[in-house]
């Protein structure tokens, strides 16, 4: 089933009889012939019974076939399919048989497309047998013209003139077909061949002038043109003829000996001179294809049959190539777990190697990443501060006597120390009252300190007053300013921000007061803020962030 | 080509057959695909076994010198009670102690819940888990000095590790200079991190699974 059948039967049908032949590998194998009557039909059924999966391929040879020549617009597609389908009806509505063969395609104006309809006008010669083929549900692949075939023929013989009349003698009768630049135009078969060869002579000497008068008719050439005659026989038998007819007619004549060619193809000359019809047979088996002429309705066992077959190798391939490819992801799979248990066997040496090794090792549970973990970690956390010693000394150092004077007057009220890797730590102050604008001031004044998680900050928000206010504003913001000099001088400073002055004196908020301040015996107190940060310290600087509560 | 009822059933067994023949190749694939798919990732996962014990073998002799570098260092932070069970017994003892030493005034503690701690400084923990229990403590003070005799003294003395985090002192007098009389002056509120370190559970060496 996956393998066509790799016979292939060659039919030709004529009026009386149809010549078969069975081709295995481009060689004849046997050949037979079947009367078209009820005997022969029986014959063929017989004969058909023992091939049943096996191509076949028709060739029609009758006197009923019409050829047209037109040209259409040139079009593609379906488009050209319809059109071609509405000439192909307007010619030969009513037909079965029939086709449109392309020729060639003008080369200046439109470009049009110029094709030759043919068709065979009646089929009855044809029925019987088709009606066998139908009966048979036989693979026939296709109905043939045999003047189709013999423009393989020419072009096999590499005949190559311009006005071409190609002449065979057939069983079936003197067959006279037209070319034209290498191109089918028409064909006529004259059935009654006479059977002397003295007579011979003059029938073809007459039927090729009927054939010339009817070619002028038809306009395909004129009285001046050259037609060139090609006589085909098998053994050279139609030398005389030819030179007979070049000689009374003056037209190139040749005789073309068909027995070379027979040889390289397989056929005997004395086949040929018996069927000469063999030699188109031959030419389609080994797979020269022409038009078909057949309905889809004929044909349909073997695009049925092609359609099983092609099933049959698209399940044998995907058959195939799907286990092929599970074989070797498979084989590869099989290594890999090959690989996985030779390395199983590796790890299991070097572990029983490390083991003895460790045999030498300090008694512990714990590994030597994790020891070392734990004593680094113990080391980091001891370098941390445990003390705000630091942060009263840059305090005290600042508020001590310099040369730029005391600040005696400075009163420490609060402290609050943190160790962060955030400078704008927040502060709730809530024993010293701060003034309703100190909160601004100290979003303003965190804000452009840029936390650094990297580093690890000693932080202070020291809330004080001016010991002594008597309302002197400029004095206190002098002290203020002073003190903030001082802690900037200190080495251990990284920064000092101011987050209230006793005075604000900012212009975008509003101040309150009175002139008589000074004379008062309420004195209000003068508080302010600082914010001082630290320099993170040489041996904690590369720890990152210690609060993260 | 138009197909009738009858085609198709002619048809039926090719089309049975095709279909079968592609659900048993799609089944065998994905089976042998899957099974390649599980071999591969077990050989990785065995091959980077082999390379861990391999580089392990490799360097037991710097292991052995670590282990021999760090060991004792690792028993001390034990017996100091860094390493293991948290010991509040023995800090509430040490704050007592200091108290008495110092004759502070009264120092007011709480101890909070114990929790898991993962600080960013402490990027390379081992297997270990570090956890750390939150102090807050408040003392009135003569001066300064008191809070910082204290939490030194605490660090010296103290059988486990801790980190000072806050601390605000605040004057209780406001607007008056530090008297020389027995009263407190300032007052302190300050929070502690005790931090104790919580050894990793040993599993057994598993070759060749």
């Amino acid at each position: 089933m996956i393998f066509a059948n790799p016979k292939k039967i060659v039919l030709c049908a004529t009026a009386n009889h149809l010549l078969v032949g069975v081709w295995h590998a481009g060689k004849l194998q046997t050949n037979q012939s079947f009367e078209n009557n009820e005997l022969g039909h029986q014959s063929f059924e017989l004969f058909l019974a023992q091939y049943q999966t096996s191509s076949i391929y028709l060739i029609a040879d009758a006197v009923e076939e019409d050829y047209r020549f037109e040209s259409l617009p040139h079009t593609s597609g379906s488009a050209k399919h319809e059109l071609i389908t509405r000439k192909l009806n307007q010619h030969y509505r009513g037909l079965d048989y029939r086709t449109a063969h392309f020729i060639s395609r003008d080369k200046d104006k439109r470009k049009d497309d110029n094709f030759l309809f043919v068709a065979i006008s009646k089929d009855g010669f044809l029925q019987e047998w088709v009606a066998i083929l139908k009966a048979h549900e036989a693979q026939l692949v296709g109905v043939y013209l045999l003047p189709m075939l013999s423009l393989v023929l020419i072009k096999q013989l590499k005949l190559s003139a311009s006005h071409l009349l190609f002449c065979e003698k057939l069983s079936s009768g003197f067959r006279q077909t037209y070319f034209h630049d290498g191109c089918l135009r028409m064909s006529r078969l004259v059935p009654n061949v006479p059977k002397e060869p003295s007579q011979l002579g003059y029938f073809y000497l007459v039927e090729i002038e009927k054939a010339r008068l009817y070619l002028m008719s038809q306009r395909y050439i004129s009285r001046d043109t050259p037609l060139n005659l090609a006589l085909v026989s098998a053994d050279g038998s139609t030398q005389q003829i030819s030179q007979g007819i070049s000689q009374e007619q003056g037209l190139v004549c040749a005789d073309v000996n068909l027995s070379s060619l027979a040889k390289t193809m397989g056929l005997s000359v004395k086949q040929l001179q018996q069927r000469p019809e063999l030699m188109h047979m031959q030419l389609l088996a080994n797979g020269h294809f022409v038009d078909n002429l057949a309905p889809d309705s004929l044909t349909k066992y073997f695009q049925f049959g092609k359609l099983k077959q092609g099933l049959a190798i698209a399940t044998a391939l995907i058959g195939f190539f799907g286990l092929v490819a599970a074989a070797w992801m498979l084989k590869a799979g099989w290594d890999n777990k090959t690989a996985f248990e030779q390395l199983q066997q590796d790890t299991q040496i070097q572990q029983h190697r490390y083991d003895e090794a460790t045999k030498e090792f300090p008694a512990t549970s714990m590994s030597a990443n994790d020891l070392k973990a734990a004593v680094e970690l113990d080391k980091i956390i001891a370098r941390f501060p445990k003390s705000p010693r630091q942060m009263m000394q840059v305090v005290s150092v600042a508020l001590a006597p310099s040369a730029q004077g005391s600040l005696d007057e400075v009163q420490i009220d609060r402290l609050h120390w943190v160790l962060t890797n955030d400078v704008n730590v927040s502060d709730q102050d809530k024993f010293t009252p701060l003034s309703p604008t100190a909160a601004d001031v100290q979003t303003n004044a965190n804000a452009p300190m840029p936390s650094d998680p990297t580093q690890l900050f000693e932080v202070a928000i020291i809330t004080a007053e001016i010991s002594g206010f008597t309302g002197d504003y400029r004095r206190a913001l002098n002290t203020l300013n002073q003190f903030v000099t001082q802690l900037k001088a200190d080495a251990r400073v990284a920064d000092v921000v101011v987050l209230q002055e006793p005075v604000n004196v900012s212009s975008f908020v509003s101040l309150q007061g009175s002139t008589t301040d000074e004379q008062s015996t309420q004195k209000q107190p003068a508080f302010f803020k600082l914010k001082i940060v630290l320099k993170p310290r040489p041996d904690i600087a590369s720890v990152s962030g210690a609060k993260s509560s | 080509m138009k197909l009738d009822a009858t085609d198709w059933k002619k048809l039926q067994l090719s089309l049975l057959v095709l279909t079968v023949v592609v659900i048993t190749v799609a089944v065998s694939i994905i089976f042998a695909q899957q099974y390649n798919i599980e071999k591969e990732a077990a050989l990785l996962a065995q091959q980077n076994q082999l390379n861990a014990v391999r580089q392990r073998f490799q360097l037991s002799g710097l292991e052995k010198e670590m282990i021999t570098e760090y060991l004792p260092q690792y028993q001390l932070l034990i017996n100091q009670g860094f390493v293991g069970e948290e010991r509040r017994i023995e800090w509430v003892e040490s704050l007592r102690a200091q108290h008495n030493e110092y004759k502070l005034f009264g120092i007011k503690y709480s101890i909070k819940q114990q929790e898991k701690y993962t600080p960013a400084f402490a990027s390379n923990l081992g297997g270990f888990t570090l956890s750390r229990s939150v102090m807050q403590f408040e003392l009135d003070m003569l001066h300064e000095g008191d809070l910082l005799q204290l939490t030194e003294s605490l660090n010296k003395t103290s059988t486990a590790m801790f980190i000072l985090r806050d601390c605000e002192i605040h004057r209780l007098n406001e607007g008056s200079a530090l008297g020389n009389q027995l009263v407190a002056n300032l007052h302190a509120q300050c929070e502690l991190d005790w931090l104790t370190l919580r050894e990793p559970a040993v599993a057994p060496v598993v070759v060749g699974q």
